[in-house]
């Protein structure tokens, strides 16, 4: 059995661990943490939170919009739950952005950047991992469920500052963060492995001694029953457990909530199958579960559980896509890119709530009011989390570069403070 | 201890034009520098894309005619006042005597004030007297700092200028050599550090050394061109070689090198057998016969054309991709020499995918840039870059050389005609200006890269070769070779390329070359005594660092032990995932557990534990039980036999020095 306090005692016994980098880290000292929902594929804001109810049929799409506890903001009616609990939440509705392509405009939200042929920007995961390895803390930082988006990785910053995988759908039976069940043989072979590494000596360069530190904590997961308890749903009531919706969306968002619980600065969900370029109401009210279900059922009750726990003020929630999706029906019935107007939803620590911000034109087209880019957006749910917006990175060439884009503004209206 | 200081610039001139001339003036050599300089032009200041406080100035002062016209005209003028000098905004924002964002810039009556003052008292011009072109620009040393020296053309003759008080200076390495706003340099620390000069445009560098002082070896001139130059290099820092790797490190260093897994038993042994000289030379030509070589290699250049890697059955893969793999395995097979591949890459044969898997001309060009000649012209397709030499417009003239004749229909929208912004007017296809030579007629552009009297192809080609067999580029990042970004070793990266030309481009011959060196077979670990991070051994000898084997090289690894293929995924990237993977994924633990691996072999053909044990190192780590290990393991494998035998065998390969390679 390894032990948290055991893990610490195996880092203070490693004296050349190098203090990698130099600068002052993002967040001074705190235990904020951050969830990312991520609708993979460009989820549709018409259908979603920017409902036009009174817009055209071919606009508005066959889905009903109701209005919410929000004035003003209508949510599809298959959004029962989120309607109820929008005057908690913080909606943004004006997103804006040039890139209409999945892969470029999926850069630009989770990086904050538009994607530059000279520079691999790193994510808003990687950007609040700490710096400095061997800060004691035996959890990843930065975990993805089930597995993270191409750009949400560490981007320019050193391979140690990525995403944690926990590659399986927790909603599964037999889920498991894959590699972490410790196997017997390896069980029994550890004290061999620890002699056979204490014989070889010190480590002969700096990514030996990384590599010294991953396997401590390797150790510590597969091994002390606080990690494993850690990425342990059954912990969680049936009730819990039923309350979050069974599914892969669902049954993610209760594993995030249980991880940042626990420690893990942020969690990226990454929930796919939003690019509906055919039958998109059908798309999204049809399904083991219906898609729209499944997002009412399990971003609700993460609401409600971070909330009754009092955590709603550590822990900030972001709902984001790539992009909106055209406000007119294609002849498949379905709905295309469009970048040029989507919605995000923030809810928890450092937001306001009951706040909706901007808004798009009759048919949805644009935005008329206040007008956010995905750089803004980025920097907005930095600020949020209580991070310096002023903070540098360092390329490994040594070219400084801004944590947020020079151009991006926060949006106040969101805030708090 | 008297430090030597070696100071390497161009040679020095006593002619500067005299002070009485008659003035040529140009607002791009005497006021452009000077917003530079002072940083107005910076991208904090004036030089945002946005300007500041409604004044915007061009990126470090790139664009000089933009820049005169945003001074003269934008405001009506106000910021220059031609009747009242003094009360130009100009000189009373910098000097606060109004309100300033930035503060005080300079005093009234300081240098760069009265230059400005002077400017617009002569009338606030552009050009004055033929001011001519600015051609050259160098450093001199002075009072053991540096003057920079430019030299202009004018109309009969070349005048030459101290514009030491308008250059930007910058040093590589600020805990070596620290160089201060005049030139002057203060000296830190042994080590090298290269002094940059930047002054309207140009670039210029040069060298300074202090010696480690550590005593010379005393040893007879090296036979092997590499380790001549490699030597010289050291001397010319006073540091000693460091020590070589012992011969099992070495063994185990060239069979993952080149075929990507360790040494069997029996390869070992013939490479124990001779002098490890004798052993790499033979064991290298030996191994880069196997096809295993060409699959190793073919996948060292799909990075370096950068293709992506192969997927599995399950994804989709474009037959293109595909295609041009198969043409880099041919060519390694082959031993194609690298200009030919370099010749395949920009003609139009089944290689031409190479560049046309891009659609837009820009990214054609910023690839045969990276690729080919290691350059990064990225940056100049947005701005011109301070650091460097290319221009926008170079950037698109160049690219307009890949542009198709017209948009290709099934997409590629961005391929056809490049537009210059701002006029509209259509870019006219250019060279890459790298070399003094003229095209001939025929493929300008195979020449131009090739040849084109520069030999950027051979570093390119020499550094990334060098990369791949000892982990560590000489030049950093491989595809940013600039002024302002020196080789850690140049007289190495010199000597490689002179390698890569007497062989013609021979890519094994290149290779032998390497692996023959001294540098090669080095230890990796720290000179005794020094620390990991702050070695200088491992920045300056151009030592390999032990950096932890790729995915693909820890799963034949382990197969390899075994004697067995595996059905598992290699190891991922994420290096938590990669410790948990090596612990808990089975590859090692199935692999042991399958019949005839040949762990299991030894258990059974092998009598007696210490024979096993020394079996087993020698199978796993390529060596001999140390005795401290001897004593450690041994009950292991008295006690449990078999099961001990297989626990071990996991440990080892779990462990440290199995994961690494030295």
């Amino acid at each position: 059995m390894l032990r948290r306090r055991d893990f610490l005692m195996t880092m203070g016994a490693l004296p050349w661990l190098p203090g990698l980098l130099q600068g002052a880290p993002l967040l001074q000292k705190s235990n904020r943490s951050l969830i990312v929902l991520w609708m993979d594929g460009g989820m549709s804001h018409i259908d979603t939170f920017d409902g036009k109810p009174e817009a055209r049929p071919d606009i508005r799409g066959e889905l009903v919009a109701r209005e919410s506890s929000l004035d003003g903001v209508f949510l599809s009616e298959h959004l029962p739950r989120l309607s109820e609990i929008m005057d908690q939440c913080a909606l943004v509705r004006s997103v804006t952005s040039p890139e209409g392509n999945h892969g470029r405009g999926s850069h630009y939200m989770l990086t904050g950047r538009r994607p530059s042929p000279v520079l691999d920007y790193p994510s808003i995961g990687s950007v609040l991992t700490p710096e400095t390895l061997g800060d004691g803390n035996p959890i990843p930082s930065y975990v993805a469920i089930p597995d993270a988006h191409p750009y949400a990785r560490q981007g320019f910053l050193p391979l140690t500052r990525g995403p944690f995988e926990v590659g399986g759908d927790p909603s599964r039976g037999d889920f498991r963060v894959r590699n972490m069940a410790a196997s017997p043989q390896a069980q029994r072979a550890l004290s061999l492995l620890q002699t056979v590494d204490a014989l070889d000596g010190k480590p002969r360069s700096e990514s030996e001694a990384a590599r010294d530190r991953f396997l401590s904590q390797a150790r510590f997961m597969s091994l002390s029953p606080e990690a494993r308890e850690l990425f342990d749903l059954n912990r969680e009531t049936p009730e819990t457990r039923k309350r979050y919706g069974g599914k892969l969306l669902g049954q993610s968002a209760l594993l995030a909530r249980r991880l940042v619980e626990g420690g893990v600065r942020t969690v990226l969900v990454r929930y796919k199958g939003w690019d509906h370029h055919e039958g998109i109401a059908r798309a999204l009210t049809y399904g083991f579960p219906p898609k729209l279900e499944a997002l009412d059922q399990a971003v609700s009750a993460l609401h409600d559980d971070l909330t009754q726990r009092g955590l709603d003020e550590r822990v900030t929630v972001v709902l984001a896509s790539e992009f909106g999706r055209t406000p007119r029906i294609n002849p498949r019935g379905g709905r295309d890119h469009w970048a040029r107007a989507s919605s995000v939803l923030l809810f928890g620590g450092g937001l306001r709530r009951g706040v909706v911000v901007g808004k798009t034109d009759a048919n949805g087209e644009a935005p008329i009011e206040q007008p956010v880019s995905p750089a803004d957006l980025f920097c907005t749910v930095l600020g949020a989390l209580g991070a310096d917006l002023e903070q540098v990175l360092h390329t490994p060439d040594g070219r400084p570069v801004r944590t947020v884009n020079e151009s991006a503004k926060p949006i106040r209206e969101i805030l708090q403070s | 201890m008297r430090r030597v200081w070696v100071i390497a610039a161009a040679v020095a001139t006593p002619f500067f034009a005299r002070a009485d001339d008659p003035r040529p003036f140009h607002f791009a050599h005497e006021i452009s520098p000077l917003l530079v300089k002072q940083g107005c032009a910076s991208a904090e200041c004036h030089g945002a894309a946005t300007g500041q406080a409604g004044f915007k100035l061009s990126l470090f002062a790139m664009n000089p005619a933009a820049d005169f016209a945003a001074l003269t005209q934008e405001l009506d003028g106000r910021r220059i006042d031609l009747a009242r000098p003094e009360a130009s905004l100009l000189l009373r924002k910098p000097t606060r005597q109004l309100k300033h964002e930035g503060g005080r810039i300079f005093k009234k009556g300081s240098t760069d004030y009265e230059a400005l003052l002077g400017w617009i008292r002569r009338g606030a011009l552009f050009t004055a007297d033929k001011p001519g072109r600015l051609a050259r620009l160098w450093l001199e040393p002075r009072d053991g700092g540096f003057a920079a020296v430019a030299e202009f053309r004018l109309a009969k003759r070349l005048a030459k200028r101290d514009v030491t008080r308008l250059t930007m200076f910058s040093s590589t390495d600020e805990s070596v050599a620290l160089v201060h706003d005049d030139g002057s340099v203060t000296r830190r620390a042994p080590g090298e550090a290269w002094i940059i000069a930047r002054y309207a445009g140009h670039n210029a560098r040069a060298v300074l050394r202090q010696s480690f002082n550590e005593d010379p070896p005393d040893e007879a001139p090296p036979a092997h061109p590499l380790d001549a130059a490699w030597l010289a290099g050291l001397e010319s820092l006073g540091l000693r070689p460091g020590a070589e790797a012992d011969p099992t490190v070495l063994a185990r260093r060239l069979h993952i090198d080149l075929v990507g897994r360790p040494p069997t038993p029996d390869e070992l042994d013939t490479f124990l057998a001779l002098p490890p000289a004798k052993s790499l030379a033979r064991t290298a030509d030996r191994l880069m016969r196997s096809e295993a070589f060409a699959r190793v290699f073919a996948d060292h250049y799909r990075r370096w054309l950068e293709l992506p890697e192969a997927r599995g059955e399950k994804d989709f893969e474009k037959p293109q991709n595909t295609k041009l793999r198969r043409y880099l395995l041919e060519a390694v097979r082959q031993n194609k020499s690298l200009p030919q591949l370099a010749r395949d890459i920009l003609g139009r044969g089944e290689a031409a995918g190479f560049v046309s898997r891009h659609n837009d001309p820009r990214d054609r060009a910023e690839y045969v840039g990276r690729t080919l000649l290691g350059l990064s012209l990225g940056c100049a397709r947005c701005h011109d870059h301070p650091m460097d030499r290319w221009q926008q417009r170079e950037h698109l003239a160049f690219s307009a050389h890949f542009a198709d004749a017209r948009p290709d229909p099934g997409g590629g929208m961005m391929a056809g005609k490049l537009f210059l912004p701002g006029t509209g007017k259509a870019v006219q296809p250019a060279l890459l200006r790298l070399g003094p030579a003229a095209p001939p007629p025929g493929d300008a552009l195979v020449w131009s890269i090739l040849d084109g009297g520069h030999d950027q192809f051979g570093r390119n080609v020499a550094n990334r070769f060098f990369g791949i067999l000892v982990g560590k580029h000489l030049v950093d990042a491989p595809d940013d070779h600039r002024l302002s970004n020196p080789a850690i070793h140049g007289a190495l990266l010199d000597a490689v390329v002179r390698e890569f030309g007497r062989t013609g481009g021979n890519p094994r011959e290149l290779i032998r070359a390497i692996v023959t060196s001294r540098v090669y077979a080095l230890a990796s670990e720290p000179r005794a005594g020094q620390p990991l991070a702050t070695d200088p051994a491992a920045r300056y000898l151009a030592r390999r660092e032990a950096r932890p084997l790729t995915p693909s090289q820890f799963k034949r690894a382990v197969e390899s032990v075994l004697g067995i293929a595996l059905p598992h995924e290699p190891p991922p990237e994420s290096p938590l995932a990669r410790q948990l993977y090596v612990l808990n994924s089975g590859l090692i633990r199935d692999g042991l557990a399958k019949p005839g691996n040949t762990v299991a072999a030894i258990g059974d053909f092998v009598s007696g534990p210490d024979d096993q044990l020394r079996a087993l190192f020698r199978l796993v780590l390529s060596r001999d039980p140390r005795p401290g290990e001897a004593e450690a393991f041994l009950p292991t494998l008295e006690k449990q036999g078999t099961g001990g035998l297989r626990d071990l065998a996991f440990a080892l390969m779990a462990g440290r020095e199995f994961g690494s390679l030295r």
